[in-house]
């Protein structure tokens, strides 16, 4: 029995002698194991601090977007808030080809709510079928740009997205277009006032943070990087009413007088601003703008011309103030010519020995010559600078020329006498119309605006007012009967102007042919509150003296612009008008 | 570390959560407001179009044209004339 056991413990013994030692392999495993956490740790570490900013903007790339946000072009509007000029959202319809198949079956419906022929679209998606980005519609109205992507949606077209951009319209179309000017397709001025004030008008675009999808599709709205800044509005001095009539007038006299163009300006003589500006040849700026015959040129700002008879009044206003001829002086024109140093001044009758009313109202060239030279030219000049012809009207309108008055110290005697009714010196329309608002503000320089005024303006004295007064007087001649201007009365209002025809000069000097037939005036004359100038440009028809084509003009717009504004008329000739003011008087 | 530099311990660790709590609310209480801007402003910029084709709509129907066409015309109405007209002070 013990020997059992025994032999059963040495076999036992033996067994164990047998077995192997697993120790080292043991620690290799766990070796191997330690440095796998290890590793794992660094990575881990590496990943959450060292590489984390990289990964994280990674990360970021794919799903984390910028998109601009744009800022509203501002508004603009006439002195009485109604618009002109309005920037509305439009949408463009655009594919990416590689997405959106030529092959694809379901391009019918999308064409159909385009708008356009399946086989166009199709076409479209061929040609350009390597590029990522065509665009499929451009600037349509957002609603239907919602229900071309509506439809999209409905027959799970992939790859059609829309990008929205903003389009200027001018519900007034030709009738402001020259003021206006134009925007263009991204919302940027490029001519006119939207030029001029493009900074104030165009709003700074803003970017934010999106979240999108797989399918790139904006989601969710995530942090604004910058807020977009909408451009300011503009109110400009010019009144939509007038500006129509004015408009509707000039187009009428060029279309009557065949002419080839125009242009009329209206100022309020109590504030300088500029209650209309219209010029022809126009353009449709929601159109084409078509540069063509220089239709896109604010004449009125941009072109100057001699303005010939419409001179005489500030030359005689000129020889009052500087006290080398009285108020009731005559002067004696026989024989309707002078010989002046340098040329020869004419008249087309001899009109003898005639006062100053007279001289303006027959308009008489040698009459204006003898008063001019009576003047030292340095005093000549100095008026005429001040009533600001040869300046910038500092309006800020692009390509405004300021027109030119030699320097007197460079005037030859003819050159005083030719100045005197109005050659050798150039203006611009609303330069003339400014020098009228002088003489009907009792002798005051107004600066111009086009925008709307919020106070007074820096006034500036040209002329005694008694001067102005009896300058006033004088014209008054010019459209009652005898006048060159008959033409250019109001009904009810009394009226100081004065016309001018102009030769034009070209090539060869002064043409015989081709006339500039120009009216300036003021209104109502006892205490004028509208300065307006009249240009009508080479009139072929049977008329073209400038009373005579350019005064009905005048007439009709100012006599519109007197009754809109409320100004009292100064000459109620009917009895019952009388009686009517007796009666509310009472 | 004695019973003053616990208590400051405690008060500035409670300060650092508190500010970090803050953060966190700000920083979401920001991109709440920021996307409510962005409903607001997309709903602005349609009451914008929505506007700009009314008043597209009124310069058309209502331009100065058609009001002297339709005045002139259909209601056969002139400006006074000159014997027609009555000042009242």
């Amino acid at each position: 029995m013990a020997a059992r056991r025994d032999k059963r413990a040495q076999r036992a013994q033996r067994e164990e002698a047998k077995l192997p030692s697993f120790a080292l392999r043991r620690y290799g495993v766990l070796t191997i194991f330690g440095l796998a956490a290890c590793a794992l740790m660094w990575r881990a570490v590496d990943q959450q601090i060292m590489e984390r900013d990289f990964l994280q903007s990674e990360g970021a790339d794919r799903y984390l977007d910028r998109v601009d946000m744009i800022g509203h072009r501002g508004l603009i509007t006439d002195r009485r808030g109604e618009v002109l000029a309005l920037s509305t959202p439009v949408d463009s319809v655009a594919a990416n080809p590689r997405v959106l198949r030529a092959d694809n079956q379901a391009l019918a419906p999308l064409a159909k709510a385009l708008e356009i022929s399946p086989e166009d679209l199709r076409q479209k998606l061929a040609r350009y079928s390597k590029r990522r980005f065509v665009y499929l519609k451009r600037r349509m109205p957002p609603a239907e740009a919602a229900y071309v992507m509506q439809v999209a949606r409905a027959h799970e077209l992939r790859g059609v997205h829309l990008e929205r951009a903003y389009r200027r319209y001018y519900p007034t179309g030709e009738v402001f277009a020259h003021v206006l000017g134009f925007a263009d397709h991204q919302d940027a001025g490029q001519e006119g006032l939207e030029l001029a004030y493009d900074q104030a008008l165009s709003g700074s675009a803003g970017s934010k943070l999106v979240l999108r999808d797989g399918r790139r599709r904006v989601v969710d709205d995530v942090e604004n990087i910058r807020s977009p800044r909408d451009g300011k509005n503009l109110a400009l001095s010019l009144d939509g009413r007038l500006q129509y009539v004015a408009y509707r007038e000039l187009k009428a006299a060029v279309k009557r007088n065949r002419a080839i163009g125009g242009s009329a300006v209206l100022l309020d003589t109590h504030t300088g601003e500029v209650l209309a500006m219209v010029n022809q040849p126009g353009f449709n700026p929601n159109g084409s703008r078509s540069s063509k015959r220089g239709r896109l040129r604010n004449r009125a700002l941009t072109d100057v011309f001699e303005p010939g008879s419409t001179m005489k009044p500030f030359a005689i206003a000129a020889a009052l103030e500087s006290g080398v001829i009285e108020p009731g002086a005559i002067i004696d024109t026989s024989p309707g010519s002078m010989r002046v140093k340098g040329g020869r001044v004419k008249d087309h009758h001899n009109l003898k020995a005639i006062d100053l009313a007279t001289l303006l109202g027959r308009s008489s060239n040698v009459g204006a010559a003898k008063v001019a030279m009576k003047m030292q030219g340095a005093d000549f000049w100095q008026i005429l600078d001040a009533f600001g012809f040869g300046h910038s009207l500092q309006t800020g309108f692009p390509a405004e020329s300021s027109g030119q008055l030699t320097f007197w110290r460079n005037w030859s005697e003819i050159d005083q006498a030719n100045l005197s009714f109005g050659y050798g010196i150039s203006v611009n329309a609303v330069q003339l119309a400014q020098a009228y608002a002088v003489l009907a503000n009792d002798g005051v320089r107004l600066p111009v605006s086009l925008l709307k005024r919020d106070g007074p303006p820096v006034e500036e004295r040209v002329i005694s007012k008694q001067v102005a007064v009896r300058v006033r007087g004088m014209l008054e001649t010019v459209v009652q009967a005898g006048g060159t201007a008959p033409q250019a009365a109001v009904t009810g209002y009394r009226v100081a102007g004065k016309t001018g025809t102009v030769k034009k000069f070209g090539r060869d000097g002064y043409s015989d042919d081709r006339y500039l037939s120009v009216f300036a005036g003021v209104a109502p004359a006892s205490d004028p509150r509208l300065a307006m100038v009249v240009i009508i440009n080479e009139p072929r028809g049977t008329e073209f003296y400038g009373g005579k084509v350019a005064g009905p003009v005048f007439s009709r717009v100012m006599s519109e612009a007197l009754r809109l504004l409320n100004v009292e008329p100064d000459d109620l000739q009917q009895p019952q008008m009388r009686l009517a003011q007796l009666g509310a008087a009472r | 570390m004695t019973r003053a530099q616990f208590a400051w311990f405690l008060l500035l660790t409670l300060a650092v959560l508190v500010s970090g709590v803050g953060v966190v609310y700000a920083k979401n209480t920001s991109r709440a407001l920021f996307v409510e801007s962005q409903k607001l402003r997309a709903r602005q910029d349609l009451a914008v179009a929505e506007w700009g084709r009314l008043q597209l709509e009124l310069a058309s129907e209502g331009s100065l044209e058609d009001v002297v066409r339709v005045a002139g015309g259909r209601l056969k109405m002139r400006p006074p004339g000159p014997g027609e007209r009555v000042v009242i002070d």
